[in-house]
């Protein structure tokens, strides 16, 4: 069988590195890829949306459904989580595994991860704000706030990690997340766009402004949804949520 | 040939990247294996992906007052959005899959297929 396996593989490499002599020279510029539609990108972007960062625009005003689709995957994984884990092992007999979040008693660990925790969550914030000027947006600030909750939940265990953030907010804050992004999409459809158009929204301000601002409530949106389906499938899987559930 | 490993050589590495985590998901008889065979196999594709964004003599995808609009003077922004979701999203696929295995592992005691399946077939006997 294990020979079977390697022997599909080599050939699966050998096609491969066949087919690969068809793709465009590495940097080409001017790859199929790096026509069309990357071109409209590049040179309306900025001028559409007022936001330097052509990434941020393409997938939170151009391809915002895309990004939609993307966010309510990440939730629903996070719900598929819940399903298939909390109180989940109550009901039936089985294996009990072991908790993998200990009380540590190391006060360099516990002095390390309180000074940390701040400066990841400022640096989380800045990365989902300043997404519309440097690298960054609501995917990347979200999985640092998750990281620094992940970090509390790891170092401080549950006793005092509770406090901070409870494990039952997870899903509440994927759920907010959820809410804001596909709310400024229907606030936008009410006023007379389509949806997740953001230059109808109500806040009297340039096209090109509003597109800005939208981004940036998507951003947040996406940010919330990213945090709290992260966290509630850390929390899933370290057992912690079995007795509250 | 010679012109897949001088102009094309960022492919061969996705390939011999992907290559790996196809073996870890086929050869590998411990669950938690295939799933990490699983997640190199996503960051071959990520790759991928990345290495399409790419021209020479290009800057980051941020407008620059000195650069203007000109195209050749920004890599494609196109698969850096799309990888970047695509990321978040395999983190949270990689979350459903260990929680499929916290299950597996709860009902059978152990991750390695042969004796799952041993158990499996031991239960439907009795």
């Amino acid at each position: 069988m294990k020979q079977v396996s390697i022997f599909v593989l080599i050939l699966l490499g050998a096609v491969l590195l066949a087919a690969g002599n068809g793709l465009p020279l590495f940097g080409d510029p001017h790859a199929p890829a790096a026509k069309h539609v990357s071109d409209h990108y590049i040179e309306h972007a900025y001028h559409d949306a007022h936001t330097p960062n052509f990434v941020t625009v393409m997938i939170a005003d151009y391809r915002s459904f895309d990004t939609l689709g993307e966010t309510m995957v990440v939730f629903a994984a996070g719900m598929a989580c819940l399903l298939l884990l909390r109180g989940h092992v109550r009901r039936r007999g089985g294996v009990v595994l072991p908790p993998i979040v200990h009380r540590d008693d190391s006060i360099i660990t516990d002095l390390v991860t309180r000074a940390m925790v701040p400066v990841i969550q400022i640096f989380a914030l800045y990365v989902v704000f300043h997404g519309h000027y440097s690298p960054g947006g609501g995917f990347q600030g979200g999985a640092l706030l998750a990281g620094s909750v992940l970090l509390v939940r790891v170092v401080l265990g549950q006793d005092r990690s509770n406090p901070i953030f409870p494990v039952s907010w997870g899903t509440p804050f994927g759920v907010a997340g959820l809410a804001i992004f596909l709310g400024v999409g229907l606030v936008a459809l009410a006023f007379g766009g389509s949806g997740l158009q953001y230059d109808h929204l109500p806040l009297g301000l340039e096209p090109d402004m509003l597109r800005n601002w939208g981004i940036l409530i998507a951003e947040i949106g996406v940010a919330f949804a990213v945090m709290g389906t992260l966290v509630s499938i850390f929390d899933d899987l370290s057992g912690e949520s079995g007795e509250v559930a | 040939m010679i012109d897949l490993f001088i102009g094309r050589w960022p492919y061969v590495l996705t390939v011999v990247l992907m290559l790996i985590g196809l073996y870890g998901m086929l050869v590998k008889e411990n669950f938690l294996k295939k799933l990490i065979g699983m997640n190199i196999f996503q960051s071959a594709i990520i790759l991928f992906f990345i290495v399409h964004a790419f021209k020479w003599g290009a800057t980051v995808p941020v407008y620059d007052h000195h650069l203007g609009d000109a195209v050749e003077a920004y890599i494609n922004p196109i698969p850096h959005g799309l990888m970047l979701t695509a990321i978040v999203v395999s983190v949270a696929t990689t979350g459903v899959g260990l929680a499929l295995l916290v299950r597996i592992y709860r009902a059978f005691g152990t991750l390695e297929e042969p004796q799952v399946l041993e158990r499996m077939q031991s239960r439907n006997r009795s």
